[in-house]
């Protein structure tokens, strides 16, 4: 496996207020990879800053120790030294793996969102783009996208909703075919209300508006969604219009009963109307809910399809780590297979540069050969020397694919020189 | 069958088979092995069926594996000039297997050999129009039918307070809005379908293609039912999950002509 090194903090060990300290905007990142790389500690790298987690994944020059990469980062950033001991440090096999797990969601703080992949992908193109990725930093990324791409696509690890504001656009696509052209109507302006509308206008939902009992409230609510208001003794005519209504009131008596919904339905045309009640008491009665085309969930509705989401994603999990261990050692035998590739090809180019040489030499000495004789001299000579390489050459190509001998191919390397090297071991020429 | 019919049937067969692995693992590829597969057992169908019209001289479609089979035939049919507008993967999942039903079921029920003695009315134009106006019109009801199983699966599941299920099925909304249009576009279709037929008895007074029987009150049945469903539709007077019941209701029906066809 390659000389990887990965230096980090996550959310698992390390609180925001640490974490915030180390964070890397966009524009600081290839700086900081820059000034690592003049320093002649790493050849290249790609800096992940989330806000659960910073990580460097570096490919280190010779001699560099993860303790390095440490002082380096602390030098730049104003982190606690006696904190240290929150930078975890994972290398090689170890440090592939963990990027598999990220890239997957399987590290995060919500286990299979999907948003950290393209996270990984933004950190790694600005490297890129910055000349700081080598290439086997390229295959190591490229590798993990194609990893968390089979994760998400065969386990579905990402499919169900696991916090409630995700629950609800889940319900909510399950209902209506294109968001973006619905309406949402905010009734009351609790926090729970901001988060939930918040996710559905990330989502693409553009038309919302607000109806508080206090205009004035609704109005600063309403701003922070670049909503329209709504009075509140006018909301019973802007359900007739909206296709979600999310309510968290501090009502003592339910404000949405049964009868007052029948007419809005029948306004309606029967359209679906998806309501999602968060207030505690509720504010919509249930008997309400039970209507053709009313859609209604409270906070405990939402909170049991995010805790069904959440359990189905544990047993994906278990399926997706089993997957990540098989795309390893797929990843480290590929690998192997490359530095095989790299050291047979080195060896049989140092041959054929000796044998080349003494062809030629042998020629000059044989004089006047017709172009038949010479074509057979050379022949014998080509015919020689891959049969005196054949043999070694078959063997460690078995140890190292078959039996999984990686020492075999290093022992290879000692035994053999490479074009790169041809008088390391060259036998002396008599002459 | 013809050398055609056997490829259209391993193609169907195959086709199902990624059809039901793109359910399992929703994998981009299997869907467009699905396509492929369906697709090329379609061409040699198409081929089998027009190899037999020009050998015979009118549709087959005069007896049951037939009127099976080209059903299967038009359903695909309907399926592939959807796709571009629906672009349901999904819908493969919930069809190839009803295709390779109709097509197989066509092979076990009895009646299989050409009519001995076909009738002046098969050799009419009238027959042609009939039958294929009458298997189009079906196929339009079927696949609304499905989107209609499909919205009433998606709307048990949300009442139940569960979040949409493993399959990628299409929201509410995009299943009643294509149950809606394929119902009314079947609708004509197989009403023109159903009166062509009796207005050659009627005009020939010959009698004989125009029969009241268990046929003929299962379609009028099963038209009363979707018309219901259309107007409700039209007239969004009824609500989705009524209307969906409905087209449920009026396929059941056209189950029922299938079961008429076998007595008639």
């Amino acid at each position: 496996m390659s000389d990887l090194i990965l230096v980090g903090v996550n959310h698992k060990k390390t609180p925001v207020e640490l974490r915030e300290c180390l964070a890397f905007g966009d524009a600081e990142k290839l700086p900081f990879i820059e000034r690592l790389r003049a320093s002649g500690r790493i050849r290249g790298a790609v800096l992940l800053s989330t806000c659960n987690r910073v990580e460097l994944y570096a490919d280190p020059a010779e001699g560099t120790s993860p303790d390095h990469i440490i002082d380096a980062v602390m030098e730049v950033r104003r982190f606690p030294r006696e904190r240290r001991d929150l930078f975890y440090v994972q290398q090689h096999k170890e440090a592939v793996q963990h990027l598999f797990r990220v890239a997957s969601g399987l590290d995060s703080m919500v286990l299979g969102e999907p948003q950290i992949l393209g996270q990984v992908k933004d950190a790694y193109f600005l490297a890129r783009d910055g000349g700081a990725v080598t290439t086997p930093l390229n295959l190591l990324f490229q590798k993990a996208f194609h990893v968390a791409k089979q994760v998400r696509t065969q386990t579905g690890i990402g499919e169900r909703p696991v916090t409630i504001s995700y629950a609800a656009f889940n319900l909510a696509q399950g209902i209506f075919q294109d968001l973006a052209t619905k309406r949402i109507l905010l009734l009351g302006a609790g926090e729970m209300s901001r988060i939930v509308a918040t996710h559905f206008v990330e989502s693409g939902v553009r038309q919302v508006r607000v109806s508080n009992r206090t205009y004035e409230h609704g109005v600063e609510f309403a701003r922070q969604f670049g909503a329209e208001v709504v009075r509140w003794e006018d909301f019973p005519k802007a359900l007739i219009q909206s296709d979600i209504v999310i309510s968290s009131t501090g009502a003592s008596q339910p404000i949405i009963l049964r009868p007052m919904l029948e007419t809005v339905m029948k306004l309606r045309r029967w359209a679906s109307l998806f309501m999602i009640d968060i207030a505690v008491p509720r504010d919509i009665e249930e008997a309400a809910g039970k209507l053709d085309g009313v859609y209604l969930y409270n906070i405990d509705d939402l909170q049991e399809v995010a805790d069904e989401g959440l359990a189905e994603r544990q047993k994906k999990a278990t399926l997706a780590e089993s997957m990540i261990a098989s795309e390893l050692n797929l990843y480290a035998r590929f690998l192997e297979h490359q530095g095989l590739s790299e050291v047979i090809g080195g060896v049989m180019a140092w041959a054929a540069k000796i044998q080349d040489a003494e062809l030629e030499e042998a020629l000059r000495k044989l004089g006047d050969l017709n172009p038949k004789q010479q074509e057979i001299v050379r022949n014998t000579v080509r015919r020689v020397v891959h049969k005196v390489l054949h043999a070694p050459v078959t063997q460690v190509k078995r140890l190292v694919l078959e039996e999984e001998a990686t020492h075999a191919l290093q022992v290879f390397r000692e035994l053999f020189p490479t074009e790169n090297e041809p008088d390391r071991k060259a036998p002396r020429e008599d002459r | 069958m013809t050398v055609a019919g056997n490829f259209a049937l391993f193609f169907y067969v195959s086709a199902m088979a990624f059809a039901l692995l793109y359910g399992g693992f929703r994998q981009r590829a299997l869907f467009v092995l699905t396509m492929a597969t369906a697709g090329a057992g379609f061409a040699f169908q198409t081929w089998q069926i027009t190899e037999v019209w020009l050998h015979r001289g009118y549709p087959p479609a005069t007896n049951l594996m037939e009127l099976f089979q080209l059903a299967a035939w038009a359903v695909l049919a309907l399926y592939f000039a959807m796709y571009p507008m629906t672009r349901s993967k999904i819908l493969a999942f919930f069809l190839m297997p009803v295709v390779n039903l109709c097509y197989l079921a066509g092979m076990l029920v009895s009646g299989h050999e050409a009519a001995a003695e076909p009738k002046a009315f098969f050799f009419t134009a009238w027959f042609a129009v009939h039958i294929f106006l009458l298997v189009f019109g079906i196929s339009f009801f079927f696949v609304s039918f499905l989107y209609a199983a499909i919205f009433i699966m998606q709307d048990h599941s949300l009442r139940h307070r569960r979040a949409p299920s493993h399959l990628p099925l299409p929201s509410l909304e995009e299943a009643e809005r294509w149950s809606a249009r394929l119902l009314l576009a079947g609708y004509p279709l197989f009403s023109l379908g159903m009166f062509s037929s009796i207005l050659y008895g009627v005009l020939h007074r010959s009698g004989q293609n125009y029969r009241p029987g268990v046929l003929e009150a299962a379609s009028v049945l099963a038209w009363v039912i979707l018309g219901v469903a259309g107007y409700g539709w039209l007239t969004a007077k009824v609500h989705p999950r009524r209307r969906s019941w409905l087209v449920v209701a009026g396929a059941a029906f056209s189950v029922l002509i299938i079961i008429g066809i076998i007595w008639h």
